[in-house]
């Protein structure tokens, strides 16, 4: 596809902007603001930005956890920063942080934070669109140890089986915490799983963001006219499975070499500068109005009240008290 | 109007049916739910009447099945699962008590997850060590949930509909035995329904309160007939709703008679007897004569072929505690 300059920038931006929060998530952590579990998604950019830059209106995202920046983009600046860090004001009043939001309107969840389980949530979105004859699909994201989840295998079944609205991503990075998918199953393109669904699927290179983009748009468009496919992105995780951990199952050559060779935001901003579709200070301008973004959000977010031991523990947060339609 | 007498099963049908028609969100979803009909009939016709996309027929994926209708009642639907052997709850748990119950306080509690998790459950004379459990105690207090438990045809009826029509997830167990046992149902047009958390007094008496459910219910009226000829009032109360509890219903009952048995044939350690025991006992101890007794299934395996009636309490077990009881004044 081609791309407008301003498209370039803006896929440039969405880039940086996720590269920037997660370090910026942890520079405020460490100023002693906002204590929670970081799962940073440094270094797998690529994967997200391509599939958010593809969504329409219409279109649901159930994205795999590590995504936390497309995550923001997707729930509001704000309102995902207030949330993440329990904040009253906030849509899910935050009670819900980071790892279990839903936003209706903006059409993004990942309501539970058992592994797997929100895939099965994905495809009832998309049961429920094939139900009302609603136009759009459901981009439902695993990684690769969830993949290994009973759910998962059940409802990829039955998305194939239902022909449900439904493109289906697995972000790679081969790591399930700590355990190498050698070691987790049989296969090396883990798409190959597919044909055992009936669906079809291929594996790429996840640090190319057009990459990314042009095979999701591809699967997105045949998945609003019913038909479901599994794509494979490979990419890397720079961190440990949570901010902290040592990672002594690690080789840390892995993460050098990904780092020099596979930053999909350090390549693509050398894309541009190298094809001259921006030069050095229109980058600069891009990064410093995200920078600006990010940290507006986080101080929205810690200046923002939370609730109280009471509010906490209204039962009217649990049932529904006003009685039977 | 005609009032109709229906086996219970059929009567579950019918609930299902009349809600079908009245609100077009509410489907059905399971195993076996279409021509078929569910082992047990309660989906019979339904396909026929409104279709695949609201009778949907699932491969054996309880897991996913379960979370994708949770989906579903977020989205705007009614979904009624069908998960065939209650005590296949054990797979289905994660979707009904961790995900369906736990997603209003989530949203912050702005979304509600009107569903209905459906099955029977309880020994019937073969089902064995897989297919008997009662299990209304593995979700006993478990936040945002409704535990229903309906003891005759008439209040599976409008208890089903109830719980179709509330915006809370309900476990709604229904029992293998329950199902041939005929009664009058009302016609449609009465819009008949059983509140959610009311028990139903079945019996009066003032020596001493039974609380039982389903088969025990049965079992422990006819101990009651039995021991009012021998000069003993029993009460006996059937609580319908499990979770949360009737505990004002409970508690008058206990200040009348001052005795109390609950009886339940799932496991009694463990089980929903020791919340209400420990619940009139806080509430009213002053007016017990003895500590609330406990009734419950053998803690062993429910064996199979008919041997499983030896691991249920019988008849003896609750008369026997009556006259145990009877002792204290």
């Amino acid at each position: 596809m081609e791309y407008t300059k301003e498209q370039y920038l803006q896929i440039y931006g969405w880039l940086y902007f996720s590269r920037r929060y997660e370090e910026l998530s942890i520079e405020y952590m460490l100023a002693g603001k906002g204590k929670v579990m970081y799962h940073l998604a440094t270094g797998e950019e690529a994967v997200s930005i391509g599939i958010y830059s593809v969504l329409g209106e219409d279109d649901w995202l159930v994205p795999h956890f590590r995504a936390r920046p497309m995550i923001a983009l997707r729930y509001g600046l704000r309102d995902f920063a207030a949330e993440v860090h329990s904040r009253s004001n906030a849509p899910q009043l935050g009670l819900a942080g980071g790892s279990h939001f839903m936003h209706f309107e903006n059409r993004v969840m990942i309501p539970s934070a058992m592994i797997g389980q929100p895939v099965a949530y994905g495809a009832g979105i998309a049961l429920s669109m094939k139900m009302d004859k609603k136009p759009g699909c459901v981009v439902i994201g695993v990684g690769d140890g969830g993949l290994n989840e009973g759910v998962v295998f059940e409802t990829l079944n039955m998305i194939a089986a239902w022909k449900l609205p439904v493109a289906f991503y697995i972000q790679n990075n081969s790591l399930s915490i700590s355990t190498d998918h050698s070691a987790a199953t049989g296969l090396t393109n883990l798409a190959d799983r597919a044909k055992g669904y009936g669906l079809p699927s291929a594996s790429y290179d996840g640090n190319d963001v057009f990459l990314v983009a042009e095979v999701m748009r591809e699967a997105v468009e045949r998945a609003r006219c019913g038909e479901p496919s599994v794509t494979e992105f490979f990419t890397t995780r720079w961190e440990g499975h949570f901010y902290g951990d040592p990672s002594v199952y690690r080789n840390p050559a892995v993460v050098e070499k990904a780092k020099e060779e596979r930053d999909g935001v350090k390549n693509n901003r050398n894309f541009l500068l190298g094809n001259h579709i921006a030069a050095e200070k229109e980058l600069l301008a891009v990064e410093m109005e995200q920078e600006r973004l990010i940290r507006d959000s986080f101080d929205y977010a810690f200046e923002s009240p939370e609730l109280t031991r009471d509010e906490v523990r209204d039962p009217k947060l649990v049932w529904a008290l006003e009685g039977t339609k | 109007m005609k009032t109709r007498k229906m086996a219970a099963n059929k009567a579950i049908n019918a609930a299902l049916r009349e809600e079908m028609y009245r609100d077009d969100n509410v489907y059905v979803i399971g195993e076996d739910v279409g021509e078929f009909g569910g082992i047990w009939g309660a989906t019979a016709g339904l396909l026929n009447e409104f279709g695949k996309e609201r009778v949907i027929c699932t491969p054996m994926s309880e897991m996913a099945f379960g979370t994708m209708a949770v989906a579903t009642a977020l989205m705007g639907k009614r979904p009624v699962v069908d998960m065939m052997y209650a005590n296949f709850a054990s797979i289905f748990y994660e979707s009904i008590a961790l995900e369906a119950a736990q997603m209003r306080f989530l949203s912050g509690g702005k979304k509600s997850v009107p569903i209905v998790f459906r099955g029977a459950q309880g020994i019937s004379g073969g089902g064995g060590a897989f297919h008997s459990q009662c299990v209304e105690s593995w979700f006993l207090g478990r936040p945002g949930l409704i535990v229903m438990c309906p003891s005759t045809a008439l209040d599976a009826y409008g208890m089903l509909k109830t719980a179709i029509r509330n915006d809370n997830p309900v476990l709604f167990l229904e029992n293998i035995r329950l199902y041939a046992d005929r009664e009058t149902v009302p016609p449609v047009e009465e819009n008949y329904t059983v509140p959610v958390g009311k028990a139903r007094i079945f019996r009066e008496g003032t020596d001493v309160t039974v609380i039982a459910s389903q088969q025990m219910l049965k079992l422990s009226l006819r101990v009651a007939d039995e021991m009012e000829e021998q000069g003993v009032s029993t009460e006996v109360i059937d609580p319908r709703t499990i979770w949360p509890y009737d505990i004002d219903t409970f508690c008058d009952s206990a200040r009348k008679t001052g005795r109390v048995i609950v009886v339940h044939e799932g496991y009694r350690a463990g089980g929903y007897g020791g919340e209400y025991s420990a619940a009139i006992t806080e509430r009213c101890m002053k007016a017990l004569k003895a500590p609330v007794t406990r009734i419950g299934g053998c803690n062993t395996v429910i064996p199979a072929g008919l041997l499983d009636a030896h691991v249920v309490p019988n008849e003896e077990e609750v008369r026997n505690a009556i006259w145990q009881l009877m002792k204290s004044q």
